[in-house]
């Protein structure tokens, strides 16, 4: 009976353990030196007619190297994506990232490769100084594009009609918002319900009254964070207080907090609001608006500007590619890179909005709007990141929320410091 | 049938129990008391436990489920009884009434709160501001009614079907109004339905994600539990912060299950007390 019993389940058991010692080796696509995995977020159809190009050139100039993509939503990649894509067995050989707090995390977990001593000879004097940058002097990210966080988007033919001019400083800016405001019109359409939206632009105007080493400061553990350090932000108090977010019919008082970027960039596209804060990659969307005959009227753009005495400073993120120290081919991928960032497809990205990396970039960015945010990038003297990339994603969090709590009026200007260290008390009996 | 037939039909629900409930559980309880993926990774104890009984966060998200509870028993339950018992007779428009008020219940949260999203938008819906911090959890909690009220109808209808006509006749002849029809006879006998009804309300309202997820995404003023946890692991990569509410949560749904459980016992519901009820 016994051996009966054992003669029946013996095959079964045996297949299946057998399957779960070799499943392994059962992978369809495994790394190797002629096959690169390929990460990014490139999903709109202009981008990937690009990056085959640039592949299928890469293919034939490289046999027998071949290239796989592996495409992700940007949400789910600078979310989830970016972490989880290392945890299976499939990891990508090159990958998109943000320069900031995710490349330094990529690094400390082996996750990406100095790629100083596969670099062609002279290829990093092609990328702009303050885009490069060195970890453990070595250089784990090579920059692709430049994304401006902040600019102020606006309708010319509003600010024609109403004698405005682009504001010079932040007073300025605020006397344009209280005209157009008098004038019956939306000053701003913002929408921040994902928190990000304004508190970049929160993190524009503290970088402008503190600049960027004692901003920097204020996201560390353990550091108090004292009220005369966020009286940059009484811009987000002024434009709540005075109706510079909300107009009876078009968006209610507090409605920016349940408004989402992308609603608050149709409000604005559509006419509704003179204005719209949003960063460089805006430009895309208004290429798309024009070239459906959407768009009714001429857009400009400036910089938020700084109060008087303070600091010229921009929020800002620089985009590219790392190259994990898991893959077969390191010199494959690290080629494969530098094709990417040549002037060739630099040139062709540029045309649909991006910000080269590269010193060359004005030459080939024939956009008006974007050679004016290529000047804009030149003249600013100092960057700080975004918090989402910059700094620990706790931390930014709670900065996100101060911005969102005091343009809803849960907090001031004067309570936001209390809120928080706070915050940063309860993060440290976590250990963070 | 013989025992290996009996256990070839139960093997297969038990290895599906196995690796996608019990191995995850036990997963989830592990990683509460280990930090995040990384290097070196030691065991931390009660750390995020005792962060928990301190996290405001937290705390905020636990009472906004328990309003958010309240306030479906009444769009879901007490909406669903009510109309149980209007639509109760048959009749051509009842039927078709209850077709239409069960329907929604069909539908995907998420294509549900997709769609209210797009009514809701500021600024560009008919409905603008119904998310607004001082409604949202209202509004999301009428719209979780209106999504499973007619759940409810359809096993209320089911209750109210399975009580013995002759009660009803003894309670009329007896010269019961329809209140006191409904109030001393129809609702002991719905005893147990009506705590099934609240056992399915009160886990779905702990294990409630989706319209909050896709209506009020990073609206900490609106925040669940399982929305808190699920940034922990997606937004700040903490799973074992996000493992310990997971086990947090599961413990206050059995402490529910409990309650509702014990709560049970303390309602008499036979027939003969019905009946002696309505001839009082």
């Amino acid at each position: 009976m016994v051996n009966a019993h054992l003669k029946r389940w013996f095959p079964v058991v045996g297949f299946a353990a057998a399957l779960v010692f070799t499943g392994d080796h059962l992978a369809l696509s495994r790394s190797s030196p002629e096959r690169l995995r390929f990460a990014h977020t490139f999903t709109a159809d202009s981008e990937r007619t690009i990056v085959n190009a640039a592949i299928a050139e890469f293919e034939q100039e490289h046999p027998p190297v071949k290239i796989e993509q592996v495409v992700f939503n940007s949400e789910t990649y600078q979310t989830i994506g970016w972490r989880l894509q290392f945890h299976g067995r499939q990891q990508p050989d090159v990958f998109f990232h943000w320069r900031g707090f995710k490349v330094n995390y990529a690094v400390e977990r082996g996750w990406a490769m100095d790629m100083t001593p596969y670099l062609s000879p002279g290829f990093l004097d092609q990328l702009l100084p303050s885009t490069v940058q060195r970890i453990k002097g070595g250089i784990y990210l090579l920059p692709q594009s430049v994304d401006i966080s902040n600019l102020v988007w606006y309708n010319q033919d509003v600010f024609a009609r109403l004698g405005l001019a682009e504001p010079a400083t932040l007073e300025q800016w605020r006397e344009v918002c209280l005209r157009l405001r008098a004038a019956k019109l939306l000053p701003l359409a913002q929408g921040n319900r994902d928190l990000w939206p304004m508190g970049n632009f929160g993190e524009e105007l503290l970088g402008q009254s503190l600049g960027a080493a004692r901003l920097d400061r204020l996201f560390q553990s353990g550091t108090v964070v004292e009220p005369t350090d966020l009286r940059g932000l009484g811009t987000l108090e002024f434009f709540r207080t005075n109706g510079c977010l909300d107009l009876p019919g078009v968006l209610e008082p507090g409605g920016i907090g349940a408004m989402s970027d992308i609603d608050a960039k149709v409000v604005f596209l559509t006419g509704k609001s003179a204005q719209h804060i949003v960063g460089s990659w805006f430009l895309a969307d208004i290429a798309d608006a024009r070239a459906k005959n959407e768009l009714r009227f001429p857009v400009g753009l400036f910089p938020a500007p700084s109060g008087v005495g303070e600091l010229d400073a921009m929020t800002s993120v620089t985009t590219g590619f790392l190259v994990n120290p898991a893959t077969k081919n390191p010199r494959a991928a690290t080629a494969f890179i530098e094709l990417l960032l040549s002037r060739k497809y630099q040139s062709q990205f540029a045309a649909l909005g991006n910000l080269s990396a590269r010193k060359d970039a004005a030459s080939f960015t024939s956009e008006p709007l974007g050679q004016r945010m290529l000047e804009i990038l030149a003249k600013t003297p100092v960057i700080v990141p975004p918090p989402d990339t910059g700094y620990l994603p706790e931390h930014a969090n709670i900065f996100y929320e101060v911005c969102g709590k005091i343009l809803t009026g849960k907090l001031t200007v004067a309570s936001a410091a209390e809120y928080w260290n706070d915050q940063k008390r309860n993060l440290a009996r976590k250990g963070l | 049938m013989s025992k290996r037939g009996q256990m070839l039909f139960f093997v297969p629900s038990l290895l599906i129990f196995l690796v996608f409930v019990l191995l995850p559980t036990t997963q989830t309880l592990i990683d509460s008391f280990y930090p995040p993926r990384g290097a070196g990774r030691e065991f931390v104890g009660g750390l995020y436990y005792r962060y928990a009984m301190t996290d405001p966060k937290f705390h905020q998200s636990l009472a906004n489920n328990l309003i958010y509870l309240f306030l479906t028993l009444f769009f879901e339950v007490t909406v669903g009884m009510l109309l149980a018992l209007g639509l109760e007779r048959e009749g051509r428009l009842n039927s078709f009434l209850r077709v239409v008020f069960f329907s929604p219940s069909v539908l995907s949260l998420v294509v549900i709160g997709l769609v209210f999203g797009f009514m809701f938008k500021e600024g560009v819906g008919v409905w603008p501001a119904m998310l607004n911090e001082d409604r949202a959890l209202v509004t999301v909690s009428a719209i979780s009614g209106w999504a499973y009220c007619g759940f409810y109808m359809v096993i209320f209808l089911a209750g109210l079907a399975a009580i013995p006509e002759e009660l009803i006749e003894a309670g009329r002849l007896d010269g019961a109004g329809p209140w006191q029809l409904f109030w001393k006879i129809k609702l002991p006998q719905l005893k147990e339905v009506i705590f099934v009804s609240l056992l399915i309300c009160f886990t779905g309202a702990f294990k409630a994600f989706d319209l909050f997820w896709v209506l009020l995404p990073n609206q900490d003023h609106a925040a669940i539990v399982s929305t808190v946890l699920v940034n922990e692991f997606v937004k700040f990569d903490d799973p074992g912060y996000g493992s310990t509410l997971a086990v947090i949560l599961t413990l206050m749904v059995l402490l529910t299950v409990a309650i509702i459980w014990a709560a049970r016992r303390l309602w008499p519901g036979t027939v003969n007390a019905a009946v002696a009820a309505a001839k009082s």
